[in-house]
Order: structure tokens, then sequence, then C-alpha cells
């Protein structure tokens, strides 16, 4: 039975939700759960490969198996709906939050204190990235792929190019060849590989799948179905060359080009959203600028390792938890060589001790200095012999100082000795 | 030599081509020989069709740069067809198809739509930018003024009884330059007395950019035409059809015509790949491929040059960044005049999206639908110049069409030359949406003259009404719906809200085998931002549940499934 | 001569390089990286996630793994082992479907999720 008021609802039932809702039980006493499909555990029910969990859990686990060790820790007393979809969210004088949603049942109606959304990701399409030439069946993205071959047990096509050299593109690389598929080859647009290096090993060194980097596909070919693809290589500003334009046949194309947050909750709720990672604008306590709302996971902006989305959907409802002065922002900068941080500003009226501080580079860097510096003083600094601009890094950082105006982020190269 | 031979000759030397013609009938010309370039055979010929000495122009001209094209055929033969009888075969289920087919169904006839395509209105039907046009750039004479004006008319209580959406959000003609403006007031008023059209409102700085915020400031005069604006093309067409159907009429998908059996000047059967049907009368309502279809019906004495067209769609996030209108925007007069078709523009659909395009592009392909990076760039680029708004990322979708005109540039709504018992509808073109539903009524009284029938059925369905969507529904009528159906409540298409029930409904819908891709014209699951990367698998797996298949035999597009069973191959 | 190899432990992907006498592994942040060199230049070994079919039509295929790495040359004849299981009966996750996988002592292959059955 759904109630009518809730302390805290937490929409998607992923792993930052899953992991959000079993902390909540903390702080907590009504909690619901409102999840899309018809289970819980989100995309990593079909991530069936290992890798997962080896920072919360300390062993390598399968996503399905992951996403049960998070299941088996919510108890009977949180609330959970399924096949459940939420049409309509109102911030309310009082700032409680108006939910309306719907399922097989019919349509629930009910006022939560708090809310956390945690409804993840959508991948980039392939009309995102002009990919031009026909519409024929047989150009898939890597998640549709995945759930096509993982769930369902059924192969998109025998002969497949990928492109996008992201996690997911080469984990479904090396599906596709163990179930039976020639994949021929994964194209890269960048000049570096999008996804992990040891996932370039596994998934595709292993397999003799070739890698192409500052190569694209320029135009698709066949009238129903898929026939061939035109691959083409970009110069530096990824422009494409039409003289190296090569027509290979094949019957299926995966698009691995990257994931976005879902913008479908926060936009009912009018939440300020920013341009650089796509997804809501954060304080350090998760919270958007609707107050009581706040987000977690990939819904916020796209993470590498499920277990840092686990410990955002944690922080959330922890936060969520406090009871927040009137809030005071300010703004969050950083240097060129960092693409983005998140939170993108600081909440300086309630600011705890220690703070989440997410962020990634623009290119690759060797040998540097992480900085962060409240009023121009470094209060934290770390080195890294590497930075790759795929790889987020997340930091949990002590504040010296409780009263600032200004907090910034940058990234220096040792200097040489 | 005859006067009109002699100034062929002329314009045939003025173009400094070694062609011959021959004067069909003392009605037609047609135009013989071979020519290095294929536009250079079609410039000849529009040439030609103004001098207005022929009826029209047949292009019989060889060109030996355009590469034989393989035309989509489905694959699928059988008998399903072999033996039926009907009064009326109406070959092609594009918008004038299902318009021929709708106002035909409340008459006792037995109708059949042939569609060679997997689902009906695939073509220029759904490759189109959904105008409804105001009439303002047509010649005064032309039977495009003639259908416009009465289609304009019946568009609205058409929408109503078939319960299909109606944008009637205007269209705006917007210039920077005060001359223009000026002289376009001009023509524009003097157009708007002499095709007898509703007229338009002018709306100079301030008033027009109140009414067109996003519009660049240097576009300071607007003419505002309220009297039209936009429909889902294939959702129109889709409900003239579903309406046809539930009145009787039979819909045969996949089905391609090779050919005529005739008996003296009259067609007796239609050869296709699914057997051979005998029908009392023929309407040619096969768009790009008319011509052709003219000639396998002995009746070749008009001439089609495909042109094509690409329109981009942007997401729901950029409809409030552009235009309230339909809109284009005009630096010159001579640009808009020189062209046949309206010139494009940034378009409000009618499912709150916004629409860039299209352009028009001769081509002796017929089947092309592939969209060029150039004309991708170049559509941002040209709207980009009066939307400053507009951006690439906003990017939903894109589609390229192919328009079918003659070289006349009108319509051919009449009996054949030749053969008796065919109608031809051919040289449908801008604006052929806005003007299918006369065109429809036409061919109909061809119809019931040929037939000598005056009343209609006695007994016949007379509204059609949409698939219910949760996503417009208000909370008491949702709660309803799925207490009659609980599959309304579980969500399949999460970008548009789409749920599992009105794909059920669509699927139930569908005239034939249901794909992946009719469901997604009839509920727009998989249109929204993800393209149908979550929902897509979904859809696969219901149309497999109700027609009690494997997911192999499924299909997207076309005729065929696409997915395999994992594992085997492992050698390969 | 100087070998580089890239760690797959974990994905950290620790660079690595070692010379020909394998005395002298270097670049990994944690011990795990000088035995998945010595390892992957020897014998390669590799996990192993799969798929097997069910009877059931509510969930045709389950996701399966093995509990220990296999040699990497053993893979595609592992797979062809696996393309022909198919599960008629709930099981559970963690559930052996077949022990000692392949002949190696330590590896069985294992449900990485439920099997409900209809």
């Amino acid at each position: 039975m759904i109630k009518n008021t809730y302390d805290v609802v937490i929409i998607g039932g992923g792993p930052a939700g899953l992991s959000a809702a079993s902390a909540a039980r903390k702080y907590f006493k009504d909690i619901l759960i409102i999840e899309r499909k018809e289970a819980l555990g989100g995309i990593l029910l079909q991530c069936i490969h290992d890798g997962f969990g080896l920072t919360r859990y300390k062993e390598e686990l399968t996503g399905p198996e992951y996403a049960f060790k998070e299941i088996a820790k919510l108890k009977e007393d949180i609330d959970v709906a399924l096949n459940a979809n939420v049409y309509y969210l109102k911030s309310l004088e009082n700032d409680d939050i108006e939910i309306k949603f719907y399922d097989m049942e019919g349509v629930h109606h009910l006022i939560t204190h708090k809310l956390i959304l945690a409804n993840g990701c959508r991948e980039r399409s392939n009309k995102e990235i002009a990919i031009l030439g026909t519409n024929p069946a047989g150009v898939y993205s890597a998640g549709e792929a995945q759930y096509l071959i993982n769930i369902l047990g059924k192969l998109p096509g025998r002969r497949c190019l990928i492109l996008g050299s992201g996690d997911i593109g080469l984990i479904m690389a090396r599906r596709l060849t163990l179930e039976g598929a020639k994949v021929i080859g994964v194209y890269e647009i960048k000049n570096t590989p999008s996804g992990l290096e040891r996932n370039i090993v596994q998934c595709l060194k292993d397999y003799d799948i070739p890698l192409h980097l500052s190569m694209s596909v320029s135009k698709v070919h066949g009238r129903k179905k898929l026939e061939a693809v035109s691959v083409v290589k970009v110069d530096e500003n990824m422009k494409m060359i039409a003289s190296s334009e090569e027509k290979i046949a094949c019957d299926t194309l995966i698009i691995s080009s990257g994931l976005i947050p879902m913008a479908d909750m926060t936009k009912k709720l009018n939440v300020l959203k920013s341009p650089l990672t796509k997804g809501p604008i954060i304080s350090q306590n998760y919270e958007t600028n609707v107050p009581n709302v706040f987000v977690s996971g990939n819904a916020l902006h796209v993470h590498n390792l499920v277990d840092d989305v686990s410990y955002t959907g944690e922080r959330a409802a922890y936060f969520a938890s406090l009871n927040l002065k009137e809030r005071k922002y300010i703004d969050v900068s950083f240097d060129k060589n960092i693409t983005y941080v998140v939170p993108q500003r600081i909440d300086i009226n309630n600011l705890e001790d220690k703070i989440d501080i997410a962020f990634r580079v623009k290119k690759e860097l060797e040998d540097v200095t992480l900085k962060i510096k409240i009023d121009d003083v470094i209060i934290f600094q770390r080195k890294f012999i590497k930075l790759l601009p795929p790889e987020m890094v997340l930091l949990n950082v002590k504040m010296t100082k409780k009263v600032f105006d200004k907090l910034h982020l940058e990234v220096e190269e040792n200097k040489k000795v | 030599m005859t006067a009109r031979e002699r100034k062929v000759l002329k314009i045939i030397k003025k173009h400094q081509l070694e062609v011959s013609f021959h004067i069909v009938d003392n009605l037609f010309l047609s135009m013989d020989g071979t020519v290095d370039h294929y536009l250079d055979g079609v410039k000849l010929c529009l040439d030609l069709a103004k001098t207005k000495l022929f009826k029209h122009v047949i292009n019989n001209l060889k060109a030996l740069d355009v590469e034989e094209e393989k035309i989509y055929k489905p694959s699928i033969k059988d008998e399903k067809l072999e033996g039926l009888e009907y009064d009326v075969a109406i070959i092609g289920g594009g918008v004038i198809g299902a318009s021929a087919a709708m106002q035909l169904s409340i008459y006792p006839l037995k109708v059949i739509v042939l569609e060679k395509e997997e689902d009906i209105a695939l073509e220029a039907s759904s490759r189109n930018d959904g105008c409804i046009h105001p009439g303002i750039d047509l010649k005064k004479d032309s039977l495009k003024l003639y259908h416009l004006r009465r289609s304009l008319k019946m568009i609205k209580p058409l929408s109503e009884q078939l319960d299909f959406d109606y944008a009637e959000d205007g269209q705006m003609i917007v210039f920077s330059n005060w001359a223009y403006a000026f002289a376009a007031k001009i023509y524009l008023s003097h157009k708007v007395r002499s095709n007898n059209i509703p007229g338009y409102v002018f709306l100079k700085k301030e008033k027009l950019w109140k009414k067109e915020p996003n519009l660049d400031k240097n576009f300071k005069y607007g003419f505002f035409f309220p009297h039209c604006g936009a429909v889902s093309p294939y959702e129109m067409s889709i409900a003239l059809m579903e309406y046809a159907h539930l009145n009787g009429v039979d819909v045969s998908l996949n089905t391609y015509v090779e050919g005529f059996d005739f008996k003296d000047d009259e067609i007796v059967g239609i050869k296709t790949n699914r057997g051979n049907l005998r029908a009392k009368l023929v309407i040619n309502a096969s768009g790009v491929f008319a011509e052709d279809v003219a000639k396998l019906a002995h009746d070749h004495y008009f001439s089609i040059h495909p042109r094509k067209g690409t329109d981009i769609i942007l997401d729901k996030d950029s409809y409030p960044l552009l235009s309230r209108s339909g809109m284009t925007a005009l630096d010159s007069l001579k640009a808009r005049k020189k062209s046949h078709s309206k010139g494009g523009g940034v378009i409000p659909t009618v499912d709150k999206n916004a629409l860039i395009g299209p352009n028009a592009i001769e081509t002796p392909y017929k089947d092309d639908y592939s969209v060029d990076r150039e004309v991708y760039e170049a559509l941002f680029k040209k709207y980009q110049h009066y939307m400053p708004s507009l951006n690439k990322g906003m990017t939903l979708a894109y589609f390229t069409g192919v328009r079918a005109p003659n070289y006349e540039e009108d319509f051919i709504v009449e009996r054949g030359h030749f053969i008796k018992n065919i109608i031809h509808a051919a040289g449908i073109q801008s604006p052929g949406l806005t003007s299918a539903p006369s065109i429809g009524v036409t061919i109909k009284d061809l119809c019931l003259d040929y037939f000598n029938i005056h009343e209609t059925k006695k007994d016949y369905v007379k509204t059609r009404k949409r698939i219910p969507l949760i996503k417009n529904l208000n909370d008491e009528e949702k709660e309803k719906l799925i207490k009659s159906d609980a599959s309304y409540g579980k969500i399949c298409c999460r970008c548009e809200e789409i749920s599992l029930g009105s794909v059920k409904e669509a699927i139930r819908r569908c005239f034939d085998v249901p794909t992946v891709d009719a469901i997604k014209k009839r509920v727009r699951v998989g249109m929204g931002k993800c393209q149908g990367g979550f929902c897509r698998p979904e859809v696969m797996m219901e149309i497999a549940k109700s027609l009690k298949v494997d997911l192999k035999d499924v299909i997207i597009k076309g005729d065929k499934g696409n997915l395999l069973d994992i594992g085997g191959h492992l050698d390969d | 001569m100087i070998h580089h190899l890239t760690c797959i432990v974990c994905p950290n992907g620790c660079a690595l390089t070692y010379d020909d006498k394998l005395d002298e592994v270097k670049g990994n942040k944690c011990p795990r990286g000088e035995s998945f060199a010595k390892e992957e230049i020897l014998a390669p070994k590799r996990n192993l996630t799969a798929l097997v079919k069910t009877i059931y039509s509510n969930q045709p295929v389950v996701s399966v793994r093995l509990s220990n790495k296999i040699l990497k040359k053993d893979i595609f004849q592992a797979m062809k082992i696996i393309d022909e299981i198919i599960i008629d009966h709930p099981m559970k996750l963690g559930d052996i479907i077949i022990k000692d996988f392949l002949n190696y002592q330590d590896v069985n292959l294992i449900l990485t999720k439920d099997v409900k059955g209809e």
C-alpha cells in the first residue's frame, strides 16, 4: 500500500537509489522507492560482466551480483513501487514535494518531505552525434545491444562495427565476439580511447579486435536493413577527411558515444542544469536549487564506477536527513585543465566538516598536482602520476575553514627537478 | 515544321543539347535521345514545359551520368491476393491513396489499397514537414491552388472527425530589408486577392518580435498568415486510412505492382508479388513512382523528376527557443519565386518539437532517402541566420523525402489518356499534403462517375478515434484508463511517456504485420531523446507476444526479422 | 629489454614494465600487479562471464560466471560448453551449474542471477 506522506521518496531503483534507500533507513521512517521497470537493480542487471564492487565490497562482482547485494540490504519497512512512472512533481510552499505517479494499479498521489532523484542516465543517440546516410534497422546503442543479448538472449547481427571506445562499447565488443558475432573494429573519433585501458586489453586485444583511433562513421547504407557503413579518418580538429572514406560491409552498427544524465524528473521541478555535466547543479550537500530535492548517481553526472554511484546515494540520503538552514551559495571555480567539477557550488550556511568533490580533466595529464583553494589558500592537494579524461576523480575533502568567498580547483604540472 | 516544333528546336538549341523529340497525340511532347548529364535533361524539360505548348512534357532522355537504381521491393512472394476481385484498386498508400480510400469507403464499392512498403505513408507522406500552407505562392489557374483552397476548408473538420492533431499556428514570412518587405507587401496583397485566399497580418518590429521572440532582430517585418499551420503527415495519413479500413477498405502491405493485364484499352488485372487480382478501376497514387505505374499501365503521358528534401527535427527543449509559427525568412523575393517548393523554414510541429527544412535538390534517384552531411550542415547554417538560438545540439532526428513533381509543376488528377479505367493522381508535391483531402474528393467523384453511383452505403462508421495516450489525460482519466487495462499504467517509452497499453493498441491497429517502426509512427515510442534505445526491445517483445512468434521474427523495418540467437558460429 | 603490460586486475589499469628475466615488475600500485604480470607472461588467465539459456519465456537467458580464472586459450572451448546448457528448473544466484568446469579443480560455473521460473 502506498502511503499519503513519506519522509523521503527515492526515484529510481538502480544502484544510486538502492544505496540511498538502505542508508535512509538510518535517518527516516517512511521511505518509498519508485522504480519504472518491473524489478529493482537498474542497468546493473544487464551488465553481466565482472569488475563491480572492488572498493565497496572488496571483491570482483558481476552487475547482477552487485545489484542483489544492494537489494538484500533493503528491509521490508521500505515501500517499493514497481512499474511506476512519476508524471508530476511540485515543490510546495513549505518545501515539501508533491508527487503523482501511476503504476499498473492506478494513479498515486503523495507528499514527501525529502526527494532523492536517482533516475540514472541515458545514452547519446545516433542522431545526436549525426550518424547520417540512410536510417536502416541494425543501428543500436551499446546499452540496447547489451539488453538484447544479456536479457533477451538475442544477437543483433553477425558482422558488427562499434563506434566509440567507451567502456560499454568495449565490453559489448567482447560479449558480441563470445556470442558468435564478428566485431570488425572499434572506431573512436578522438585520438585516445574513451574507456579504461584494462578493458582495451581484456575486451579488444584478447580477441584481436582492432581499435581505430581518430576515425568515425561518416555514413550508413541500406534502405531497410544496414548493409554497410562508411568510415573516415578525422583530423586534429575532428573534421572528417573525405578522401579517406572507406565502405565496410556489416549488418550491425553499435553506438557507444557517451551517457547523459536523465533530465525528465529535474525538468518537472525546474531544477537548474549544468551545461557541462548536462545534469543538475548541486551544492556539496547533493541538493539542487529546489529545496529538499537531492540528486545522486548518474542522474547527477556520469560516474565510472558503480561503487562511486552507490556512495553518492548514501551521501544524498545523509544530507537529506539534515535540517538545512537557509541556503547561501558561492560558486566553485576551476582552471582550464578541468572539464567540470561537482558540486558546482557550496552552500556555506550548511557546510559539514568534509565535502565530496568530483572532477574530470580535459586532456591526458602526467605528473600533476590537484590543488583545492579557499580564498586563495590551499586546503587540499594531491599528486597524480596520470589523469585521463575518461576517469572521474572523487575526493572527500576536509574543510579547514567554514567561512569563505571562493573555492577554486586547479591542476598544475609538477616542476621537473 | 510547325511553329510549335520550331519553338522546341530553338529551346533545345539554347540548351546546347543534341536530342530529338516527337509529339504524341498532338498533346504531349516526348524528349528522346541521350544527354551527358541528368540535370541538363531536367532543365531542358522544365523550360519546355514553361512554354505551355503541350499538356505534358515526357522525359524519355537517357542520362549517361545516372547509375541504375536498385528500388526496394518486398521479398515476400505469396498468393494472398490471387483471384480477388475489387471495384477499385488504389496503388499507393500515401496520404493521397489514404485520402481517396477514406472518401470512397462510404460508398458501395469494394476497395483495396496496394502499398509496396511494410506500412502506409512511409515515403513522401512521412518524410514531410507537415505544413498546411497558406497558398500564397501558387499560380492563379493551377490545380494546386484549386485543391489547396478546397482543402483549407476541409482540414479542420476532418481533424475533428478523424481525431488527428492540427496545430493552426499560422505561417510567417519575415524580411530584414524594408525595400523587400515593401515589395513583398504589394506582391502578397496582389496574390491574396488573385488567389482568393485568406489574408495576412503585417507585423513590424516590436509586434513581430513579441509574436516571434527568438527571431534575429535584423528581421523587422513579418507577414503572418493565420489560416494555416501544421499536421503530422503520417498521423493524418494513418487516420485517413484507419477510417477507410473501419469502413471496409482492404489494405495490402508489402504489395508491389509488377504489371497489368489488359483487354483492349482497359486494365482487367493487376499483377503483384502477392498474386494477381482483378480491379474494375485503378487509381495511380504512387507518388514518385507515378510515372512508372503509368508506363506499366500503358498510359505514359507525363514525367516525374524526383526532388530530394531533408528536414531536421529538434528536441522538445528547443521548442520554446524557436518560432511560434511556421516561419520563413527571406532576404530577397527572388529566391522564393525561383523555387517551386515553399523554400522551407522553422516550423513548430504538432508534437511540440520544432523542425527546420526542407531544402530541394533534383535527383534521378527515386528511392534515395539518405541524409547528406553537406545538407545537414547547410540547413543549420541557413536557419541560424534568423534563429540565433538554433544549434546542432538540439538535433533529435532527421530524414529525407523525395518529392514527385512533373515538369509542369502542377497536380494531375484525372482519368487516363490512353487507358479508360485508370485515374492518375500524379505530380503531387508541395502543397500536396495540404491538398490531399480535396484531391481525395476529386478522385472519389471520378470513381462515382465511372461507376455511376450516387448514394453512400446505408451504414458506415462516421468517426475514427486516436489511440489513447496516458500523458494526454488528467488524473481521473488516467485512473480510469488504467483500471480498464492495467497495461496503460506500465511505461514503455520514458522519453515520450508512452505506456504499454498504447503500444498494444497500436499493434492491433496495424493493417498487416506490425513492425517496430509502424508502432513508432502510431504512438511515438522511440521518438524522444534516446531514439528507442530504452524502449525498442520492449516494443519488439510486445510484438512477439501478440503475434506469438520468436523475437527473431519481429521486424523493425522492411519485411524480415532483425535478431539472431546468441551462441554458435564461434569458428568464423 | 624492457616490456610493457597493462594490469587488468582492477580498474586502475596500472602500466607495468618488466625485464626479460621477470625478476623486476614495475609500475604496479599493489602487489596483485606483480603476480598478474608473471601469470600474464607465462600462462595468461581470464575470468569469464556468459549466459545460459532457460526454458522460461520470461527469462530466456540467465547470467553465469566462472568462479575462478581459466586459461585464456580455453575461453572459446568454455563458451561451447556453456552454449549447450539449458536450465529447466528454478535456481538461485550462486548455485553451481557445473562443478570442476573443464576439469579445472577450483573452477565452477555458477549463476549470477536467480532463475525464477514461470
